[in-house]
């Protein structure tokens, strides 16, 4: 499987697109500056509605790892520029890692008590993202299916909705209460990168992976510290209208 | 339509393409030239004297003198007192100042009491005299300060001071320096004009302006303004260090000559022509060009004059002489020798356009001959995106179609027909396109292929046929040219501008606008407002209106000539229309007469299958810039029975 593709990127694109280096410089470079890399362009998303049903994943969380569902909705201003919306939602279980080990003991799950005191089980998030698609390429598939795909480098500002993490001794009141840390929510902020793989005009894959930055309140590691979690997204995109718009 | 008729037309191809082979890289401007046709006799002088001028300098090489210089001085008429008044210090890449000496008295020209000229016939004033060279030496020192403006600004008021005629002679060639520093080119040459026109006798400063000419023809975007300039002044000797050049310009303007005059009908006399322009490639030494040269200090590049190889240029025009007498043998030999040359590996000077011209060339002759496979390698070997690549795209489609490869013929007609070059103009390729449907009888696609034909090229052809028809001066068809249009008149307008000819003319002629408008234009008021201004104003303006005239007659024969393959070719799209309808016709009654229904078509086999430096991408509708060029229709379906080709389509070996 090979890529081609269409603009270079930053350093980031180039690394994600793997061009096939002999012909670029030998080949594409005769007429570039003199006519566009693509011409006829199948997959164009200028002037279309994006809306994106997607799934995330937590990947970086030693506590909860999250599963939400969401959706987004997006514009694009051009080939290159767009905005969106977006919102996710869904629950948060303890990670396989939340199990502690004390000496001369057996290991054991933590207890809800002690990850009270933790951060980062988000339960809800929505923010605003701009992204930059400047990488339009094409893969063979096995020489014989061509699968375009686009690239983006992505940022944002967010809402993060988490669980509130307490002090070891509000967690034993909240135990002994019967009760939990309530939600708590901070602005907070994201980049990271997309990718699109088109099935047809009307439709895509996506796949993106970012990174939730956020300040949180962590009693037990004295004030507030910065929270950063990883997040992958897959996501099924409808563009409407279904076809590309005419070029002008 | 007949199956021949097809064929008939690739004829007419060839032969249009083989003319314009001939004519490609030869950009002739006749009329900017000013062939004489009439004056053969005239041409064969400088031919005898050549020799001699050639050894001139040899002679007189110990006489010169010891300045450091780049150059071999020019020959030095004879020795003479020294100049009362220091030469001007050449600045990077000019040439360096010939100190001139004052000729011998047997040698200098009558004088003749001419008012423009500033000479009297009056006893020399001595006063006069030492205010004259003061003025001069006070001029020069502007010039060594680069002060350029105000110097040629003080050498003008010198020629315009009848009193100091005796340094006008200088004073005229220092205004034309001063000018050419100033980036004033054409006017610059139109100073050293006055210079050259009087001759090697007549002025002790020609050979100076002749290396001027040179300097700053390197500067301009093409070599027309030069050329003209030396064949002009063939007769007057050359510079040494433009010896190559100056032979191989020569040699180009024979060359041309000799097409007009074969064009005329007079074939004795254009087999002169072309035997002078061989003798004089045949003077180019193989050095010229056989190293590149090192830009001097202040250029990041040789100027574009300095580039490409001349001796290569040279064996170029040789080709060409060789195959305007029907050598094609000999002029396959010449552009093979012309590619050795310019092989990158070889350390020559590098002249990728000439390499890719000779390339064309050798397949044009190919194709013209029937050795198509020959033909197909060599257009294969112009270089990827080069300037000529589309061109030879378009003409190695020919050649495919004649072997019978008409999946590579549809794919090059992809590239040309696509998006990426809608500027460009093609309007046979949608021709050849029906022509392969037809023959494989895809009758349907063929229709559909005749119809886009004609309805994108008869309102083209109407239009084409107002322009042509409605009397206007040649200047109108220039400004028509110029000013473009839109869709596909666009197209044709730029398709005349593609013309080697007019595209040499608008060049110039835009230079002569920039140097009119900003050269001049946008200089401070002193000089604006000089009366050196003005009379440059006035030479640019006469020859701005010389160059249009000259442009827009050819943009007139341009655009009569693309009207009148238009109309060939949408009589020809209608024949193949008759045909397929003929066809169509048959397979009809065939059914009617069966009872069911006749399928003229097969399933073909075909492969996507790729040799391993290959990957194979299914086109989809979307063009990518590096997969130009490598297209190939893949024919899943063709004739039941093939339908029968004449003798001149069939394979070659």
């Amino acid at each position: 499987m090979t890529t081609r593709p269409a603009l270079l990127a930053l350093a980031l694109a180039a690394a994600l697109a793997v061009p096939s280096p002999g012909r670029a410089q030998s080949k594409a470079d005769a007429f570039a500056g003199r006519i566009p890399p693509v011409s006829g362009q199948l997959y164009r998303k200028a002037g279309r509605l994006e809306a994106t049903l997607t799934g995330n994943l937590s990947l970086n969380d030693p506590f909860f790892s999250k599963y939400f569902g969401g959706l987004k909705l997006g514009y694009h201003f051009t080939e290159f520029l767009s905005v969106s919306a977006h919102g996710a939602a869904g629950p948060s279980r303890k990670t396989g890692s939340t199990v502690l080990c004390p000496t001369n003991e057996p290991c054991r799950d933590a207890t809800d008590i002690q990850l009270f005191q933790v951060p980062g089980e988000i339960e809800w998030l929505a923010g605003l993202e701009v992204a930059w698609s400047p990488v339009y390429g094409k893969l063979n598939v096995l020489s014989e299916q061509v699968a375009h795909f686009d690239l983006s480098i992505l940022a944002g500002g967010d809402w993060i909705a988490h669980r509130e993490a307490v002090s070891r001794e509000a967690a034993l009141a909240f135990e002994a209460s019967g009760g939990s840390p309530a939600t708590v929510g901070t602005y907070g902020g994201h980049v990271g990168l997309g990718a699109r793989v088109f099935l047809a005009q009307w439709i895509a894959l996506r796949l993106e992976v970012k990174d939730y930055l956020y300040r949180a309140d962590v009693p037990n590691n004295g004030g507030k510290s910065l929270q950063n979690q990883l997040f992958t997204e897959l996501g099924v995109s409808f563009f409407l209208p279904g076809r590309n718009r005419p070029l002008r | 339509m007949p199956p021949r008729a097809p064929l008939r037309l690739a004829v007419r191809v060839v032969l249009l393409l083989a003319a314009t082979a001939a004519l490609a890289s030869a950009a002739p401007a006749r009329a900017q030239l000013g062939i004489d046709l009439s004056a053969p006799k005239e041409e064969k002088k400088p031919a005898k004297k050549k020799p001699a001028a050639k050894k001139k300098p040899a002679a007189k090489k110990p006489a010169a003198k010891p300045a450091p210089r780049e150059v071999e001085p020019a020959p030095a008429p004879a020795p003479g007192p020294a100049p009362e008044v220091a030469p001007v210090a050449p600045l990077p890449g000019e040439p360096a100042e010939q100190v001139p000496l004052p000729p011998p008295p047997e040698a200098r020209p009558p004088q003749r009491p001419t008012q423009s000229q500033g000479i009297t016939l009056a006893p020399l004033d001595p006063a006069a005299s030492a205010a004259a060279k003061e003025r001069l030496a006070a001029a020069k020192r502007l010039l060594d300060e680069k002060a350029n403006e105000t110097a040629a600004l003080a050498f003008d008021g010198i020629l315009r001071e009848p009193a100091y005629a005796e340094v006008h002679e200088e004073a005229r060639y220092q205004r034309g320096k001063a000018l050419v520093r100033m980036g004033l080119l054409h006017s610059g040459l139109a100073a050293f004009d006055e210079i050259l026109a009087k001759g090697p006798q007549g002025s002790r400063f020609y050979h100076s302006a002749m290396e001027w000419l040179f300097y700053a023809g390197r500067k301009l975007t093409n070599e027309q303004p030069v050329l003209a300039r030396v064949a002009r002044n063939a007769q007057g000797g050359f510079p040494p260090d433009h010896e190559d050049r100056f032979h191989y310009l020569l040699a180009k303007y024979q060359f041309e000559r000799g097409r007009a005059l074969q064009d005329a009908g007079r074939a004795a006399e254009a087999k002169g022509a072309f035997g002078e322009a061989l003798r004089l490639t045949s003077l180019v030494r193989e050095a010229a060009g056989g190293t590149p040269r090192p830009p001097l200090s202040g250029e990041t590049a040789p100027p574009p004059g300095e580039a490409g190889d001349t001796f290569a240029k040279a064996r170029f025009v040789e080709a060409l002489v060789a195959y305007a007498q029907s050598d094609d043998a000999g002029a396959v030999e010449s552009f093979k020798e012309v590619i050795r040359l310019t092989n990158p590996k070889r350390g020559r000077r590098a002249d990728p356009e000439l390499r890719e011209l000779a390339f064309q060339q050798l397949a044009r002759i190919h194709y013209q001959n029937r050795q198509n496979r020959y033909a197909i390698w060599y257009y294969g070997r112009m270089p990827w995106g080069g300037e000529r690549w589309l061109e030879g795209l378009w003409e190695a489609s020919w050649a495919h179609y004649r072997i019978g490869d008409y999946e590579k013929t549809l794919g090059n007609l992809l590239t040309i027909q696509s998006p990426y070059f809608e500027d460009e103009y093609f309007p046979e390729s949608w021709v050849l396109e029906a022509i392969v449907y037809y023959e494989n009888c895809r009758y349907p696609e063929a229709r559909k292929v005749l119809d886009t034909f004609q309805r994108k090229y008869e309102p083209v052809y109407d239009e084409l046929a107002r322009i042509t028809g409605r009397p206007q001066p040649p200047a109108a068809f220039y400004d028509l040219v110029r000013a473009g249009g839109s869709g596909t008149m666009r197209r044709i307008l730029k398709l005349a501008l593609t013309d080697r000819n007019i595209r040499a003319l608008a060049e110039s002629i835009g230079e002569i606008e920039s140097e009119l408008d900003r050269g001049i234009g946008e200089r401070r008021d002193e000089f604006r407002n000089s009366a050196l201004a003005k009379e440059l104003g006035e030479k640019l303006s006469t020859e701005r209106a010389r160059l249009v005239e000259e442009a827009g007659q050819r943009a007139r024969g341009k655009l009569e000539y693309e009207r009148d393959q238009l109309r060939a070719l949408l009589a020809q799209a209608l024949r193949i229309q008759i045909e397929v309808s003929r066809k169509e016709r048959e397979a009809l009654e065939g059914s009617l007469a069966k009872g069911s229904q006749v399928e003229v078509l097969k399933d073909l086999k075909y492969s996507t299958a790729v040799s391993d430096e290959h990957l194979y991408w299914p086109y989809e509708g979307e063009f990518w810039r590096d997969e130009l060029g490598t297209y190939s229709y893949t024919l899943t379906k063709g004739c039941k029975d093939r339908l029968p080709r004449s003798g001149a389509a069939t394979r070659t070996p």
